[in-house]
């Protein structure tokens, strides 16, 4: 019973709400007698007619007290979700921009040694500065031997040199009567006039 | 509206608050068992709520519906506070009693019982009656208030009428033949 009128409800609902009894067609008095009375279907439209009457005197409200606005601290300030989401968003990507690409974490390699080796890369340094060093060592032993050299030569003897010679070589005389002039002096020259007056100063 | 909403200005809200407080002050004290003092504090809260929430509104929405959603929902709130209490059977029947008692006429009588007799009724089935019946909304509008389709609104006002007849009839059924309009 309690199902068929909760499936009846509604149509139960706009009957009452709408018609009077004496407007409700025969169809319709029978389908509301399956759930009501004749005297409670007037009943409950009498209650929705009266209702409109309960609260005829209602007071006035008071006048609105609105709040004075304080200026909010940065702190507690609210910020939609999605701007908090581009703000992050944002700040990611220029991060991303700016990081230098170089120094990206690499992973180890794992794998055998020899394989390792042939990733590294030779770097050739062209300053490398070369020094020679003087090694001393010392022999652990000495061996002697003895070397037979024969040695044939042409050369005659030299001849004997002057200071060698048997002082028969004749002394000259240099005494000054021996010595005589043989030469003229430049002042007596005719050409001392061609000279420049400078030599003339030295005389 | 919608400029006065987002601009947040406090003449605009002035303007909010003369075309709608008396209206939702009504809406409150009916569904606050008629505690004026609450009701009044709610409709100071609520165009608070409206300043915080503005971002919600809905502009392909009616601003009259969206304020009526917020003010049903602070209502349900209420109702789940535990030192909120509806009104128990027996304190019906003793207030009941007590409108008998008196010399009032029977029309202000039937009106204290009617009131009662709301009070009663679990909150969803209120909040439909009260916004069908006595706010006048359409059953559309109801169904976007509530959050629900417009058949479970049908349905919640046939059995929230049906409580309150029970109430009323079981209390003095003379009322039938006496005071209602339609006889």
């Amino acid at each position: 019973m309690d199902r068929e009128l909760d499936k009846n409800s509604e149509k139960l609902f706009d009957l009452i709400e709408s018609k009077n009894w004496n407007q409700l067609s025969q169809e319709e008095t029978k389908f509301v007698l399956l759930h009501m009375t004749e005297d409670e279907y007037h009943f409950q439209r009498q209650i929705l007619v009266e209702a409109d009457d309960i609260f005829k005197e209602n007071p006035d409200p008071k006048p609105i007290i609105l709040p004075v606005r304080k200026a909010t601290p940065i702190l507690a300030m609210r910020v939609p979700l999605y701007q908090t989401i581009l703000a992050v968003a944002a700040t990611v990507l220029v991060f991303l921009m700016l990081w230098p690409k170089n120094q990206e974490i690499k992973q180890p390699v794992i794998g055998p040694i020899a394989q390792q080796k042939q990733e590294i890369k030779t770097n050739f340094v062209h300053d490398t500065v070369v020094k020679y060093i003087t090694l001393t060592q010392i022999a652990e032993r000495v061996v002697y031997d003895t070397i037979t050299a024969v040695v044939q030569s042409n050369f005659k003897s030299e001849e004997p040199r002057l200071f060698q010679a048997n002082n028969n070589l004749p002394f000259l005389d240099l005494s000054p009567e021996k010595l005589e002039v043989r030469g003229s002096s430049l002042k007596d020259e005719n050409t001392i006039g061609l000279l420049p007056k400078m030599v003339n100063t030295i005389y | 509206m919608v400029e006065i909403i987002v601009h947040h200005s406090h003449p605009a809200l002035t303007i909010l608050h003369e075309r709608y407080s008396k209206k939702l002050l009504g809406y409150f004290i009916k569904m606050l068992q008629n505690d004026q003092e609450k009701a009044q504090d709610f409709v100071q809260d609520i165009f608070l709520k409206i300043i915080e929430k503005k971002h919600l509104f809905d502009t392909d929405k009616k601003f009259y519906t969206w304020i009526f959603t917020i003010a049903s929902n602070m209502c349900k709130s209420e109702y789940r506070k535990p030192l909120f209490q509806s009104i128990s059977t027996d304190e019906y029947e003793l207030q009941s009693k007590a409108v008998f008692s008196d010399d009032l006429s029977e029309k202000e009588r039937f009106k204290q019982i009617y009131k009662a007799s709301l009070a009663q009724l679990e909150v969803h089935h209120k909040t439909t009656f009260i916004l069908r019946y006595m706010e006048k909304f359409s059953l559309i509008e109801i169904a976007e208030i509530t959050e629900t389709s417009v058949g479970t609104v049908k349905s919640r006002l046939f059995y929230a009428t049906k409580k309150m007849a029970e109430y009323l009839k079981e209390f003095d059924p003379r009322y039938e033949n006496n005071l209602f309009k339609m006889n």
